[in-house]
């Protein structure tokens, strides 16, 4: 039975989910923001469960229906819907095309069940206990985001810019320059170090990511044991082309007993397009009882002029690989510390006098919406969509600001930007629920934290001349200014009008510390909404001059 | 106009002429000469935007004492913020672009509008409604909101700022309009034309920590537009520059136009309902640097009431 067919299907969808994920997380101008982009996303597994598990919504039900899809046939996510596993089949593509063509792709790969089902532990039994730290890191999507959004961004609005600016040197505005606040240098090492771990792991054994580390991937592929369809060597049919297993990205195919491991097989449908005799394909089946593989199934040593040689030497460069990369990783997370923080620290004062005092701030300003930090910590996988969406670019990753387990998640940088009064557009975009969707009348009565004024940093105090750059901003005249001496004014925080939005503290001019900072609230307050008194003033019809 | 040049000497060279639109030949010249009669003030009122701006600029000599054939225009508004129209944060839409139809009747072969904006520019663009309102009358919006768009230059006659980045349109454009709203601010006490101009240079911080009336009456003696219109229709009265709500504002149903910033904002300080235009220390200082003349009681005023 022929159902090379499906693999088309596979390639057109797959490819369709990336361009539109990727598309929301360049966020070019808000053209990555579809019905579409939306409908992608709603089948992302743990973004999907996350929000699950507290709405009980069927708006965030897509892992359930993922669960059923590998009911019924395996682990198709993790080659059509999963963003991550779509790009590594474009880098094996990619890489395939620049090497000496092959015959054997890949091999037979023995399973490593303890590291995928202990990642899978850990990552259930640390989210349950209260921290997202191993999702974080590993969940494919959330990788995925802060590849495209991290790295990928900055690349788009490079070259956006550079043709904006090329099109300009003819006289014509257009496209208008985009902007990239930079992260901490220290948050992009993650998805860098992530992005080249996986493609040595690719090099070395195509999807192999997808069966060892990757949390959904050990998940479904526990589900896709019970599978009601599997993909079937059929016995008497197969000539032992081999095809099948040098083809097989997941190297799940076993020709000695003729055999699909199933529960790795990530539905790329390549052994259906080169069986010889077109064989290979879906066939019912029931459901097995979970055990591990009998050890005599087990590759044993072998002499080394056995076939599988090559495959071992292979194995256990990939393990010194693979330990090489936990160290690259744990060198980096150390030297997080060292690197240079873009606080509110700024580098060259441009006033007369630099200031003095340090602003003390005890906690980050977490996203409106995120109610309270603990609950943002719990719910948050870092995949940076909302660093993306944010257009003022205060929604950074943080480091170590939230602590171990809060690592990459988002905070509020307000030496980036600040946020804006008039939007609420992380709440709107955010897949996991961690940021909850506010109103925008809800989002400007929320108060993050409270602005502080320092005023022994002011320019007013310090160089004695005018400034104001804080109540500019200040969307709701928390701060305002009240008479100073000799006809200047000098700020004043009212705590109860501020909502934390760090405008104030954006604008301000004072280095290197600023003379207005604002400290997060540990749960979000309410703040008072301004109110609008009426003016009085007689309107003349005359002119006063 | 650097890049500009590189990239043409990079080998765009048959293109050059396209490339160089902008810097026309006869920069800043005035199309027609002010006759006699011509007063340094009209102040009017008790219209709507577009009818005000009709008869202030015609008892001002029209705009073609102001544009001439085939030149460029740059048109300056406030669109500092992201709030709509009603707020009057921003100047008024309906001003601006009845400003950009003036501009090409009067035969401008082009019209750019910018503001280096404080809110993200395409939300305050957007939300002032002057993104409309510029593409409905035929003008050009500019992005100010890249250091690649702002040259550095130097104010001979400044004193705390004696350079700053000022943005390539305003360089090089051949008419100059600033149509600035009148507001209240809460750290310069008043935003008018000369507090405008902030919004063609790239770093306004540095104005802010060096001594702010200083450096908006320092830029003023360097950077003259040819003409100013204050936009007085909604005048917000407290709580500027941003506002918090439609409560801060007054319909004023003014408008001021000279071609003296100095005395626009003197003017506009009046109307404000301040006694002195001295009260505001970069109208005071501009004064006595020469920028401009606030003594408006020897100024030859053009009052209209409509």
């Amino acid at each position: 039975m022929n159902q090379a067919w499906l693999k088309k299907i596979r390639v057109v969808v797959s490819l369709v989910f990336l361009a539109l994920t990727t598309l929301l997380f360049v966020d070019f101008d808000r053209v990555g923001e579809t019905p579409a982009a939306t409908a992608a996303l709603y089948p992302q597994f743990v973004p999907s469960l996350l929000k699950f598990s507290q709405t009980i919504a069927w708006g965030a039900a897509g892992f359930l229906a993922v669960l059923v899809l590998t009911l019924l046939f395996g682990r198709v996510y993790c080659s059509t819907l999963c963003p991550l596993g779509t790009l590594q089949d474009i880098v094996i593509r990619v890489a395939d095309q620049l090497r000496k063509p092959r015959k054997v792709k890949f091999r037979y790969q023995r399973p490593h069940d303890v590291l995928r089902y202990g990642v899978l532990a850990l990552a259930i039994g640390l989210f349950l206990s209260g921290s997202t730290l191993a999702l974080s890191l590993l969940d494919p999507f959330s990788n995925f985001g802060r590849i495209a959004g991290d790295l990928l961004r900055p690349l788009y609005v490079v070259v956006h810019n550079g043709f904006g600016q090329l099109l300009e040197s003819f006289g014509v505005y257009g496209p208008f320059p985009l902007h990239w606040k930079a992260p901490p240098l220290a948050a992009l090492i993650f998805p860098a170090v992530f992005l080249l771990g996986l493609i040595g792991l690719i090099a070395a054994r195509g999807r192999l990511f997808c069966n060892t580390l990757c949390p959904v991937g050990a998940l479904l592929g526990l589900v896709s044991r019970f599978a009601l369809f599997k993909i079937r060597i059929p016995q008497d049919a197969c000539v032992l082309c081999a095809q099948c297993a040098i083809h097989c990205k997941a190297g799940c195919i076993r020709l000695k007993t003729k055999e699909v491991d199933f529960s790795r097989c990530v539905a790329c449908f390549n052994c259906m397009t080169v069986c010889e005799t077109l064989g290979i394909g879906y066939a019912w089946s029931g459901p097995v009882p979970f055990r591990r593989p009998s050890p005599v199934a087990l590759p044993r040593p072998q002499p080394s002029n056995s076939p599988d040689a090559g495959y071992r030497a292979a194995l256990s460069r990939d393990g010194k690989a693979r330990r090489a990369l936990l160290r690259a990783g744990a060198t980096a997370l150390v030297g997080l510390a060292s690197l240079p923080r873009s606080s509110s620290v700024g580098a060259k004062p441009s006033n007369r006098v630099p200031t003095r005092l340090a602003n003390a701030k005890t906690w980050p300003v977490a996203p409106p919406g995120a109610r309270d930090i603990a609950r943002f910590n719990d719910l948050c996988t870092a995949c940076h969509l909302c660093v993306s969406a944010c257009p003022y670019g205060v929604l950074q990753p943080s480091l170590l600001d939230y602590g171990w387990s809060g690592l990459l998640q988002p905070r509020l940088d307000f030496a980036t930007g600040y946020c804006s009064y008039e939007c609420n557009r992380c709440g709107q975009v955010c897949p996991t629920g961690a940021i909850l969707p506010l109103a925008l009348v809800a989002k400007q009565t929320v108060q993050l934290g409270v602005a502080h004024f320092v005023r022994d940093n002011c320019i007013v105090y310090t160089d004695h001349t005018a400034c104001g750059a804080c109540d500019e901003y200040c969307p709701t005249k928390a701060v305002h200014m009240i008479p100073y001496r000799d006809g200047l004014t000098i700020p004043e925080v009212r705590p109860a009008l501020c909502v934390g939005c760090g405008a104030c503290e954006n604008a301000c001019p004072a280095r290197p510390y600023r003379a207005i900072y604002v400290d997060g609230h540990l749960v979000h307050q309410q703040a008072l909404r301004p109110s609008a008194k009426p003016l009085e003033h007689q309107p003349d019809s005359g002119f006063p001059f | 106009m650097q890049r500009r040049r590189f990239l043409t000497a990079l080998g765009v060279g048959a293109w050059a002429g396209v490339g160089l639109t902008l810097g026309g030949s006869g920069r800043r010249s005035c199309a027609g000469e002010p006759s006699a009669g011509t007063p340094d003030l009209v102040a009017i009122r008790n219209g709507e935007p577009e009818a005000l701006f009709d008869h202030g600029i015609e008892a001002l000599g029209g705009m073609r004492r102001f544009v001439g054939k085939g030149q460029t225009v740059v048109v300056k508004p406030n669109i500092g913020w992201n709030v709509p129209p009603e707020r009057a944060a921003n100047t008024n839409p309906r001003l601006v672009r009845r400003i950009v139809e003036h501009c090409l009747q009067a035969g401008a072969k082009a019209v750019y509008v910018f503001d280096h904006t404080c809110d993200a520019w395409r939300d305050s663009y957007r939300a002032s409604g002057i993104e409309r309102a510029v593409k409905d009358a035929g003008g050009k919006l500019a992005p100010g909101n890249s250091e690649g768009y702002f040259q550095t230059v130097a104010i001979p006659g400044g004193r705390r700022l004696r350079r700053t980045q000022e943005h390539e349109l305003a360089l090089e454009a051949d008419v100059f309009i600033n149509v600035p709203v009148l507001k209240s601010h809460g750290g310069a006490r008043l935003s008018v034309a000369m507090k405008n101009l902030m919004g063609v240079v790239w770093d306004r911080g540095e104005w802010h920590s060096n001594d702010l009336h200083q450096c908006i009456a320092d830029f003023a003696t360097y950077r003259k537009p040819d003409l100013n219109v204050v936009d007085a229709w909604n005048v917000m009265l407290r709580h500027g520059p941003r506002g918090v709500s439609t409560a801060d504002v007054v319909n004023m149903r003014s408008q001021l136009l000279s071609t003296d910033l100095v005395t626009a904002d003197a003017a506009a300080a009046r109307l404000f309902g301040l006694k002195q235009p001295e009260e505001v220390g970069y109208i005071r200082i501009a004064g006595e640097m020469g920028a401009g003349r606030m003594d408006l009681e020897n100024l030859a005023i053009r009052r209209i009431v409509l």
